[in-house]
């Protein structure tokens, strides 16, 4: 709320310095003294309708974010409704055209998964994003994350191996949560080779719940662990992906009040650790 | 079984119709690709179910929500919606849906949303020991009066209009009087399982029910919320 009062600091010190040090001070404007009346309500003024301005685009932005999601998201539910009504038994496909279907059918998870962070990585660039914490069983969040990307995983015949203890209580958004999931095994997914296993393990320590998902993939090299989660930055942008899986997965964390990092253990693989504080009242 | 459906995008109307008639063969499906529409649609065919979607040409449908319910206390009614904020969520839920859907979702998970909220509006779930007969009531004579029998509730002896939702969970609280019943089991029960954690439901609907009976979370004559825990149906003062 304090962001948004407009602070004019009416200062003694009229040098271009005392100026400076009163806006880099978090001042909206400076106004030496002596002034006249007539200045301060002009400047006043001028700050309320650029306020104004202001809120008028971020609310333009709002909407347009919304419409894009709708646009985006419509047509893809059609998709996805379509494609499940769609059973290969009973219309006695060939087995190519048993293929043509499973094919379109990741594709079509492939899409949810970009526009859904597509939409996100909007939303929070305008700062849309708000984290509405719910208690919730980290355990659950992991189960819909997995059977979210079966299709992808089914695709390369790798396997997901979940070991977690306990429900995991933490305090957030479910959906943000399994959209961080989501992207963490998409990125193990698309990094590891065929035929191989990814696991997700998780367990609580010193009052916080960790998940770890780690891959047997060629890893991370060691200055490129923390450049990893940079938007657009990808290490082999030739095997897909938007770039924007591990930034999202970041600024989700982060506004869960958590913590996300990645490791590469000298074996190879890659490990990324998502750490939330533990809900108390339960789990 | 009439099922109207409101969305600017015909494919996607046309496939959640037939995602409805793969549950319930004989239902026949009304389809409306704008707000105005829908509303004449409503008063015409009469639906047992409604599914609107948000973003459609005026009035958009968290305005035809509101108006449908206006109309039909007891009409189940399904959002579907683009917009993935929970403030969006509990903006449809307080105008009077019973559920949503945040797209995109595919065919089973519309098929179990239709499911419990036709589950829901029914009235065919488990509703423990007390069987369907008698009476619960809280606030003494003058007070909150349920009759479990013909699904009734009055306030004060003026009749009260709730929700199929909204009456699930007021009697399962009225059937466990002064015992504290977790959020988790009050959602599981009178929204099933899936729902365990969705507590933000509960949170909403319980703010409708208590704006219905008059009561208030600060002074509750009927519903008392233990923080962080559950509600309990208060039977003595």
């Amino acid at each position: 709320m304090t962001a948004q009062v407009l602070i004019v600091l009416l200062s003694a010190q009229a040098d271009p310095a005392g100026i400076v040090e009163g806006l880099e001070a978090g001042a909206d404007d400076v106004l030496p003294m002596p002034f006249l009346a007539q200045e301060l309500v002009a400047r006043v003024r001028s700050h309320i309708h650029l306020a104004g301005r202001r809120r008028e685009a971020q609310a333009l932005r709002e909407e347009f974010i919304a419409s894009a999601a709708h646009d985006l998201r419509t047509p893809l539910t059609s998709l996805q409704i379509g494609l499940g009504l769609l059973d290969a038994e009973t219309m006695g496909l060939s087995p190519d055209a048993r293929g043509v279907l499973d094919a379109v059918r990741r594709n079509a998870q492939r899409l949810a998964i970009h526009v859904g962070d597509l939409v996100t990585a909007n939303q929070l660039s305008a700062d849309l994003v708000r984290i509405e914490a719910e208690r919730v069983a980290l355990r659950d969040v992991v189960q819909g994350a997995v059977e979210a990307v079966q299709l992808l995983y089914r695709e390369k015949e790798q396997r997901i191996e979940v070991a977690i203890a306990g429900a995991l209580a933490v305090r957030g958004d479910a959906r943000r949560l399994e959209q961080v999931l989501v992207n963490l095994l998409a990125n193990a997914n698309r990094h590891t080779p065929a035929g191989t296993l990814v696991t997700v393990a998780g367990g609580a320590e010193d009052g916080e719940v960790r998940v770890t998902v780690g891959d047997t993939g060629p890893g991370i090299p060691a200055g490129e662990l923390e450049r990893i989660f940079e938007r657009h930055q990808q290490l082999e942008p030739a095997l897909g992906g938007s770039g924007l899986g591990l930034t999202i997965a970041r600024s989700l964390i982060v506004l869960h009040g958590g913590r996300i990092w990645a490791e590469s253990p000298p074996g190879g693989g890659a490990r990324f650790h998502i750490a939330l504080p533990r809900d108390r009242k339960g789990g | 079984m009439r099922v109207l459906i409101a969305d600017d995008d015909a494919d996607l109307a046309m496939l959640v119709g037939y995602s409805a008639r793969t549950l319930w063969p004989d239902c026949a499906v009304v389809t409306a690709p704008d707000g105005r529409e829908a509303l004449r649609q409503f008063a015409d065919a009469v639906p047992d179910m409604v599914i609107l979607d948000v973003t459609m040409p005026p009035p958009d449908g968290f305005e035809v929500c509101r108006r449908i319910r206006q109309a039909n206390p007891s009409v189940p009614i399904l959002m579907l919606t683009a917009r993935d904020t929970v403030l969006d969520e509990v903006k449809a839920l307080d105008l009077g849906a019973d559920d949503y859907l945040t797209k995109p979702f595919d065919h089973l998970k519309l098929s179990a949303r239709l499911r419990a909220l036709s589950r829901r509006t029914a009235g065919e779930g488990d509703r423990g020991a007390g069987g369907e007969t008698g009476e619960a009531e809280a606030g003494g004579e003058a007070g909150l009066r349920i009759d479990l029998a013909a699904r009734e509730v009055r306030v004060d002896g003026v009749p009260v209009e709730l929700t199929p939702t909204e009456y699930l969970l007021l009697e399962y609280l009225a059937r466990h009087p002064g015992a504290i019943l977790p959020h988790q089991a009050i959602l599981e029960h009178v929204w099933g399982g899936e729902y365990a954690h969705d507590t933000h439901y509960l949170k909403v609907f319980m703010h409708r029910l208590r704006r219905k009976l008059g009561d208030a979370a600060g002074h509750p004559r009927y519903i008392q919320t233990c923080r962080g825990i559950g509600y309990r149906f208060v039977t003595e003062h």
